[in-house]
């Protein structure tokens, strides 16, 4: 291929074509074709290299570019390549027609008018003034001179193409040429026109700064560096001068950039099919495909591509390449890496070494024209150095001098708001260290009072074996247990996990209530209430009193001796003759036995039809009388001395009834024969049923207790006298035991929570003791008289001292069910306590007669046997006058001596 | 007697108390705030000793602070500084709404902070105040320091967190205070003796936490905020007390020995500085270098009424505790990428080891897999394919075992794919009574020094021997049991016939007089416990009660024991006949 040497080097030498003109024809193109900004940069380096190189390749080389390279450079935009590259392509093709048959006429003559060495373009130039009407219009334009321009190369592009025209004759060719250009440059007008104004202004807007910002720095350094090459550089062309002129016109400053398209259309005119036309036509836009700026994805189903100016469907070439074609191309074909394929045509573009190179040269940043100095002397037009001269010899205004007063209002407003300290200045930077020794002078004294009332948080528990990742076998939960853990509430749990075992440790997941248990803690640091506790570490054996040993203590009952049977219902009571000889129990089955304590032999039954509750002997020795409960029965049991029984039956028949009867509570009736001869001899009549029944201990004198709530519930008997009477004016409360005195004419009676004592002679209250207990069962007086002990059936036992206090000395809670009875010894510091429990327990009470001394309380025996019947267990309990011998009496309907 | 009436609750307990909300007003705070307050000064509720004095007649639930905690709080200057961070942020909103950006900087740069020292340094007075309230600090930071970086708390805080962690495990390396380390299935726990202060912290295993959504992270926050003061401060401290530079700064030697290869630069010194120092495998800078001649013998001062045997133990026992420190000293260790590595570094090194591992598990190994030095691997995969002559491979629990020990086990136990020995807490010491399990009685026995390892294992054959005879001879008995019983039912057969009018002798018995003597004990205890008063009886039974429940418990755990020690030995001698089969 052969391309004269001659306007090819005048344009070549000049860097003009490097510039870019924004408002020209790259505008329209872009508009057009939808540039993006880095192929706009390719374009211009393009086109020189096109234009400098002498061997200007086939247009079929040069759209074989390496598609995957450019693509990497450009990203999507490598499309927009095609399109441009393709754009031309068809109107190069399709112009030379187009312009014969829009000027038919100008052929002829400027045919003749052509020879001259760059013949084309004086007939281009001429054309352009001459035959083109509306030319000058279009100079006057702005984008005028470029666009002329445009029209120049494309002259020029034209004939590097017509020299591969091998149909035209050399000398008609030029001519041809000038007039297709003239031809093609109506056309592109027409084409402007239809892409609307908006062309210029687009590419503007989209446009990439360095493109634009290179363009300025060109068009200040413009005048000059447009004039110097030129006149060298087109010496002979006779449009020279023209061109001159148009670059002196303000908008030629972008005049050099125009030259890009011009290379464009020569690299690009190859196109699949060969050039027919030896105009290249303009490149604004690819009129080849009219189908416009659309995503070609639109004709994928179709067979065709687009269409062409004439409306002719352009067809898809054929590919019938299949996968392992394109391999073998891949591999066979030393160019795959630099083609390309045209979106618009579909055709395939093989990218010249220059087109290569220009990519490269973009790749790493540089300009794409070798030639371009980016770094020209800068020319200072201002100096910084103050001239004698004002640039400007105005004089000053006035407000430059005058304080403005808008200012003066914000100062102002800032100088309050400072005053008042709305707004404060920033502060100064701490540049105190993050961390220093804070305890470099630690001072013991400088201990604040508040931390002496301070209770430091106690420490979390250390983890027990339970808690390894490897426990002990014995450790790990077995299923009733893990059941069981998780049935508990949380709160309750003694582990707050389950213990586990793992095989290794990387085994061991992650504890999943960590972040849990580390908010708790928080939250008791700084929510749980504190107090300072004291423990106490005690040995629970110091907690023990130290009693005297039982041992010590000697005599007590240690060992059921005797077992009295007999009875067939629960025996309620006991009572034992003052010689300790007889044993008289009463019972449920309404009998009264007399019993010899001695062989445990029952001496005699005594049926008295009736419950008994209470018996009582009496204590005079030389009485032999037995006072029966039921109404009261006295009862001479004809047992032991008959001297001693006989002279009690003298005593009771020598009654000598008074002259005047007395009004008497009670009826006194002497027995029957036959109830006589049973023993019985008295019988006291009583309202209602009798309780209790105690004698006096002089033995003339016994009180009985009636079940009654008035008045009338103690009854005091003489029974020598046969006389009762009711010592009580008012009623006291519910009395459940009466008692005398055993020394002084005292009279204790106890209702359900007090004990009151009573002084017979004086008649009068002279006590009240409180017993603490619910309700009183049983009451027992020392024989020294000075201690009395209650027996309550809220399981307490209250020790009272007279001398002490009204309150009971000690309260002893031994037992676990009511207490029924209480006793003291008659010698022996002892007394005893009979309870539901089945158990009687004897204390060793001892009572000094120091009266500073308190007594001692000593429990020193348990004693069992009896087995509790009914919920009862013993019901009575009673001491032997001279021996440490017990009795008790239980519900099993046993009597039994403990010795 | 005259005189004004004496109102109630004017006097005694009532007026030294104040509930939350009145003390809230009083300090004119919002509930929030009060308790920042509360937690940041360290401030907490007290149980009065009578509530309903204090709550002047009411029994309803409260909670009381002590007045003059509260008093204290009024001229606190961080009450002040929380008003002015309400004020600023309510500017800031404003500004914002009004779109007025000059005053959003400005407001910006005069945001109000505060510093936390002067109430580390009112709440601890002396530096032993703070080691003892270490614990919680720790474990909290700990824990932070292994948050994600995103969300639940800012990112500083996190890195700040982790930044004095290191710091504090760096310390214990270098003073080898650490005593005791347990694995739990929470996560690991450490306890060091920080200047005679047993300070105890756990840290989670490094997993991804599952947070909780019932967890009020700000409350964490509070409580880190001034968690991460004190242990700079502590940190400070202790750094200075070891003549260590603070902050910390890796000797220049190892410093040189851990920089990767030309050519691989890992990344900016600044950048790695915090990982280097968290691999835990290089000494730290000293202000001074130390010198040999520097550790002179303590000189020994007789305490005024010890006596020679004391003597004698207390400076035994500095003898074990030296020993203990030196535990590792020599051995060159390499831990496996499967190995957690950061604990068994730190434990390592806290015992004169030497510790490396792979390069590319983390920054700062120092010696390869193949360095023929190394005496022991640690590994937790059931096998290793290719095995080093010259060196033993463990499980990592042997490293924990051996520390709480304070020697170096035996290692056959711990071989991989072993089935290791129970892992037993360090932190238990068994009081009379208490159980205790048979794997600890043997490490005592180990300690004391004998030598329970060979007598076990020379125990452990005979007795197989044993079984296997035993196994021989039972089912020679079997045989000869069924032959006996038959004799025996014979017998009995016989005697039954003959038995119908037989005089036999009566039995003697005896008195066991020491039996007498018991039961006589035991009811003059009973008697006397009758006589005793009822809150000391009420004390009495509740320690008895305690005191049961414990050896309940204990003989629980044997028994469980007992029942699986015999299941494991069926185990064993069912297998051994099937392979025998």
């Amino acid at each position: 291929m052969e391309v004269p040497t001659g306007p090819s080097g005048c344009f070549g030498d000049s860097p003009r074509p490097l510039a870019l003109p924004p408002g020209c024809g790259l505008s329209e193109s872009n508009c057009a074709t939808g540039f993006e900004s880095p192929f706009a940069k390719l374009l211009p380096g393009e086109g020189v290299q096109s234009e400098t190189s002498p061997s200007v390749p086939t247009g079929c080389q040069a759209q074989q570019a390496p598609a995957p390279l450019l693509d990497e450079l450009f990203g999507g935009s490598f499309s927009s390549l095609h399109l441009c590259a393709g754009a031309e392509g068809p109107a190069r093709e399709l112009e030379p027609p187009q312009g014969l048959v829009s000027a038919p006429d100008p052929l002829g003559k400027r045919s003749g008018a052509a020879p001259a060495s760059p013949p084309w373009l004086h007939a281009a130039s001429g054309l352009l003034s001459a035959a083109v009407p509306h030319a000058p219009a279009g100079v006057g334009d702005r984008r005028c001179p470029a666009a002329f321009l445009k029209c120049v190369r494309d002259a020029e592009g034209c004939r590097g193409a017509t020299d591969s025209w091998p149909h035209t004759k050399p000398g008609g060719r030029e001519a041809l040429g000038a007039l297709r250009a003239a031809a093609c440059c109506r056309h592109r007008q027409r084409v402007r026109a239809c892409a609307g104004g908006s062309g210029p202004g687009g590419w503007r807007s989209e446009s990439v700064r360095p493109v634009v910002s290179a363009g300025r720095r060109q068009e200040r350094a413009g005048p000059r560096r447009c004039r110097s090459p030129q006149p060298p550089a087109l010496p002979r062309s006779p449009s020279s001068s023209q061109l001159k002129g148009f670059s002196t016109l303000p908008a030629a400053v972008n005049e050099p950039q125009c030259c890009f398209p011009l290379p464009r259309a020569q690299t690009k005119g190859g196109v699949p099919c060969p050039p027919l036309t030896p105009c290249p036509s303009v490149p604004l836009q690819d009129i080849r495909n009219t189908v416009g700026n659309i995503p070609m994805e639109w004709y994928q189903d179709f067979p065709h591509i687009g269409y062409n100016l004439d409306g002719k469907k352009i067809y898809k070439p054929i590919r019938s390449k299949d996968e392992l074609d394109m391999f073998l191309e891949k591999m066979e074909n030393p160019d795959y890496w630099r083609t390309v394929q045209d979106k618009m045509t579909g055709a395939d573009i093989k990218l010249t070494d220059e087109q290569v190179e220009l990519v490269h040269r973009l790749q790493k940043g540089q300009f794409g024209d070798i030639h371009f100095n980016p770094y020209e002397p800068a020319v200072d037009f201002f100096t910084h150095e103050v001239m004698i001269h004002p640039v400007t010899n105005r004089p000053a205004d006035k407000r430059s001098f005058i304080p403005s007063l808008i200012e003066k209002e914000k100062v102002s407003k800032l100088v309050h708001a400072i005053k008042m300290g709305w707004i404060k200045p920033r502060k100064p930077k701490d540049d105190t260290p993050t961390y220093y020794d804070l305890w470099a002078h630690e001072d013991p004294n400088s201990i604040l009072g508040r931390h002496k009332m301070h209770v430091p948080a106690p420490k979390m528990k250390l983890p027990g074996h339970e808690e390894s990742y490897n426990p002990p076998p014995e450790y790990l939960l077995s299923e009733e247990e893990q059941l069981a853990w998780e049935q508990q509430e949380a709160a309750e749990r003694k582990l707050n996990f389950v213990p586990q075992q793992y095989r290794c440790l990387r085994a061991v997941p992650a504890y999943t209530r960590f972040i849990h248990e580390r908010f708790e803690r928080c939250l008791d640091l700084y929510l749980c209430p504190r107090q300072r506790k004291m423990r106490v570490n005690v040995d629970p054996e110091d907690l023990i009193p130290k009693l005297p040993k039982p041992r010590d203590l000697q005599p007590f009952p240690t060992s059921q001796a005797l077992v009295y049977r007999g009875h067939t219902s629960l025996v309620r009571c006991l009572s034992i003759s003052p010689s300790g000889q007889w044993l008289v129990s009463g019972s449920d089955d309404g009998t009264v036995r007399f019993w010899e304590v001695c062989t445990a032999r029952c001496m005699k039954t005594l049926p008295v039809g009736g419950v008994v509750k209470s018996v009582a002997w009496n204590p005079n020795p030389t009485i032999c009388l037995v006072a029966v409960c039921q109404s009261v029965l006295l009862i001479n049991p004809c047992l032991g001395d008959k001297l001693l029984y006989g002279a009690t039956d003298q005593l009771l028949e020598s009654y000598v009834a008074p002259e005047e009867e007395r009004v008497q509570p009670v009826h006194w009736v002497p027995a029957s024969a036959e109830e006589h001869a049973r023993g019985v001899r008295l019988l006291v009549q009583h309202s209602k049923a009798v309780k209790q029944v105690t004698w006096h201990g002089k033995g003339d004198y016994f009180a009985s207790v009636v079940a009654d709530s008035g008045n009338r519930q103690v009854l005091i008997h003489q029974s020598s006298k046969r006389w009762s009477q009711s010592p009580f004016r008012k009623s006291r409360g519910l009395v459940q035991r009466v008692l005398f005195h055993p020394l002084r004419p005292y009279f204790f009676v106890a209702t359900q929570r007090y004990v009151r004592v009573y002084n017979l002679l004086k008649q009068e209250l002279t006590k009240k003791l409180m017993t603490n207990c619910k309700w009183v069962s049983s009451m027992a007086v020392h024989p020294a008289g000075d201690n009395i002990i209650c027996g309550s059936y809220d399981s307490k036992l209250a020790w009272f001292d007279l001398d002490l206090s009204t309150r009971p000395y000690q309260l002893l809670r031994h037992h676990k069910k009511a207490l029924r009875s209480v006793a003291f010894h008659g010698h022996y510091p002892l007394f005893a306590s009979a309870s539901d429990d089945g158990t009687v327990i004897v204390c060793h009470g001892m009572v000094y007669n120091d009266l500073l001394q308190n007594p001692l309380l000593v429990p020193v025996k348990v004693l069992k046997g009896h087995a509790a019947t009914l919920d009862l267990g013993v019901l009575d309990v009673l001491f032997h006058p001279t021996q440490p011998w017990v009795f008790s009496s239980g519900a099993d309907g046993t009597i039994r001596l403990y010795t | 007697m005259g005189g004004l009436e004496k109102k109630k609750y004017e006097r005694g307990s009532a007026t030294n108390y104040i509930t939350r909300n009145r003390a809230r007003k009083k300090l004119q705070l919002s509930l929030p705030d009060f308790r920042r307050l509360c937690i940041l000064k360290g401030i907490y509720p007290h149980e009065p000793k009578h509530k309903k004095k204090v709550n002047k007649g009411s029994t309803a639930p409260r909670t009381f602070y002590l007045l003059k905690d509260i008093k204290f709080l009024l001229h606190e200057p961080i009450v002040n500084k929380f008003r002015e961070y309400k004020v600023f942020v309510r500017k800031l909103r404003k500004a914002y709404g009004k779109g007025e950006w000059g005053t959003v900087d400005r407001l910006k740069d005069n945001k109000p902070t505060y510093k936390l020292d002067h109430i580390v340094k009112e709440r601890y007075p002396t530096f032993v105040d703070a080691l003892r309230d270490l614990d919680d600090a720790l474990s909290m930071c700990f824990l932070f320091s292994t948050f994600p970086r995103t969300g639940k708390c800012h990112v500083q805080t996190i890195q700040l967190c982790r930044r004095l962690a290191v710091e504090f495990l760096n310390y214990v390396i270098a003073s080898r205070s650490l005593r005791k380390v347990f694995l739990s299935i929470k996560g690991i726990y450490y306890q060091a003796e920080v200047l005679g202060q047993p300070v105890t912290w756990i840290t989670p295993y490094t997993f991804a936490h599952d947070h909780p959504t019932d967890v009020d992270y700000r409350v964490m926050a509070t409580f880190t905020e001034f968690y991460t003061t004190l242990l700079g401060f502590v940190n400070f401290r202790l750094y200075h007390s070891l003549n260590l530079l603070y902050p910390p700064k890796i000797d220049g030697q190892a410093d040189v020995e851990l920089k990767p290869a030309e050519g691989k630069e890992y990344a900016m010194d600044s950048e790695s500085y915090l990982e280097k120092l968290s691999a835990l495998s290089a000494s730290l800078a000293r202000v001074v270098a130390p010198t040999p001649e520097d550790e002179v013998e303590m000189d020994e001062f007789p305490v005024e009424g010890e006596t020679a045997e004391q003597m004698d133990s207390r400076k035994k026992e500095q003898e074990a505790l030296e020993k203990h420190k030196n535990l590792f000293e020599g051995l060159r260790f390499f831990l496996n990428r499967e190995v957690p590595r950061e604990p068994l570094a730190f434990i390592i090194r806290c015992f004169g080891g030497q510790v490396s591992w792979d390069k590319s598990l983390c920054i700062g190994a120092t010696y390869d897999v193949s360095d023929p030095s190394i005496t022991h691997q640690i590994v937790d995969r059931p096998r290793v394919q290719q095995q080093i002559v010259g060196r033993y491979y463990l499980q990592p629990q042997w490293v924990f075992d051996s520390v709480n020990a304070k020697l170096c086990l035996p290692v056959a136990d711990y071989f991989p794919g072993v089935l290791l020995p129970p892992h037993l807490s360090p932190f238990v010491t068994e009081q009379e009574g208490d159980y205790i399990p048979p794997e600890k009685l043997k490490l005592l026995a180990m300690q004391r020094g004998e030598n329970p390892g060979g007598v076990r294992l020379r125990v452990e054959e005979l007795e197989e021997e044993e079984e296997e005879d035993d196994n021989d001879k039972e089912e020679e008995e079997e045989e000869d049991e069924s032959e006996k019983e038959e004799e025996v039912k014979l017998k009995k057969m016989e005697e039954q016939k003959t038995q119908s009018n037989k005089v036999t002798a009566g039995k003697l018995r005896l008195e066991d007089r020491q039996r007498l003597e018991q039961e006589q004990q035991s009811e003059e205890k009973r008697l006397a416990i009758m006589m005793m008063k009822k809150r000391e009886k009420y004390l009495y039974k509740k320690i008895m009660f305690g005191k049961k429940r414990k050896i309940r418990e204990a003989n629980k755990l044997a028994a469980k024991r007992k029942a699986h020690d015999t299941a494991v030995k069926e185990e064993k001698k069912k297998s051994k006949k099937a392979r025998r089969a």
